[in-house]
């Protein structure tokens, strides 16, 4: 999958499908355990559950769906990027970068007399 | 699992919106300014904008589109937690009680 993030959150987007995800998450489950749970019909689930695998989300192992690890960290990243950019932004990076630069200067005058002296 | 407003996953849940995100953390911007960087016609951004504003993602005022940060944070703590549980359900020992179970 080329954009895991996107194929995710777009996954995500009906609340049944979500609904099946979680209890996914919380628990490796089974098609029939997952169809006695919601109100929806097992073809429905089925349907939902195909959805959740294709979009990274779920893999079968032995008949058992599992929630896979791998998308949920750029997950969490695209949402941590979101959130800084929105709040603090480039003001602060340039800030953050300024500031050690500064320091990188001052190390470098520190340095530079030791050299001297030694 | 963390309860994130449906509405906020909904209004991911579309490329384009995702799109008018990006593009307004770096600066909040008009539906026109949008319209032109991302080569959306108007009325797709301003259909758009209004459902990421229903979600409590951005507000819109005085023409001008802004995220509201706070709001990133609930959808955030949901994948930190899902990444948590699936490291967890992922783990051996539990995945062969499962399998036993038959669950």
């Amino acid at each position: 999958m080329s954009d895991p993030v996107g194929a995710a959150l777009d996954a995500l987007g009906d609340p049944t499908r979500r609904e099946l995800y979680e209890r996914i998450l919380a628990r490796p489950s089974r098609i029939n355990g997952l169809a006695a749970a919601v109100t929806v019909t097992r073809p429905a689930v089925s349907h939902h559950v195909r959805v959740l695998k294709d979009a990274g989300l779920v893999r079968e192992e032995d008949g058992l769906l599992v929630a896979t690890v791998d998308p949920l960290p750029q997950l969490r990243t695209y949402f941590d990027r979101l959130w800084f950019e929105a709040s603090v932004g480039e003001g602060w990076l340039r800030e953050r970068f300024a500031v050690s630069r500064r320091l990188q200067a001052m190390d470098g005058e520190a340095a530079a007399p030791r050299r001297r002296t030694a | 699992m963390a309860a994130a407003a449906p509405d906020l996953f909904r209004a991911l849940a579309d490329p384009v919106r995702r799109r008018l995100l990006e593009s307004l953390v770096a600066a909040p911007a008009s539906a026109g300014d949008l319209s032109r960087r991302l080569a959306i016609p108007r009325v797709n951004v301003s259909h758009h904008l209004g459902v990421l504003a229903a979600a409590g993602l951005v507000e819109l005022r005085q023409r001008q589109a802004a995220v509201k940060p706070g709001a990133l944070l609930p959808i955030r703590r949901y994948f930190d937690e899902a990444l948590t549980t699936a490291a967890i359900t992922n783990s051996t020992p539990l995945r062969a009680v499962s399998r036993q179970a038959r669950l």
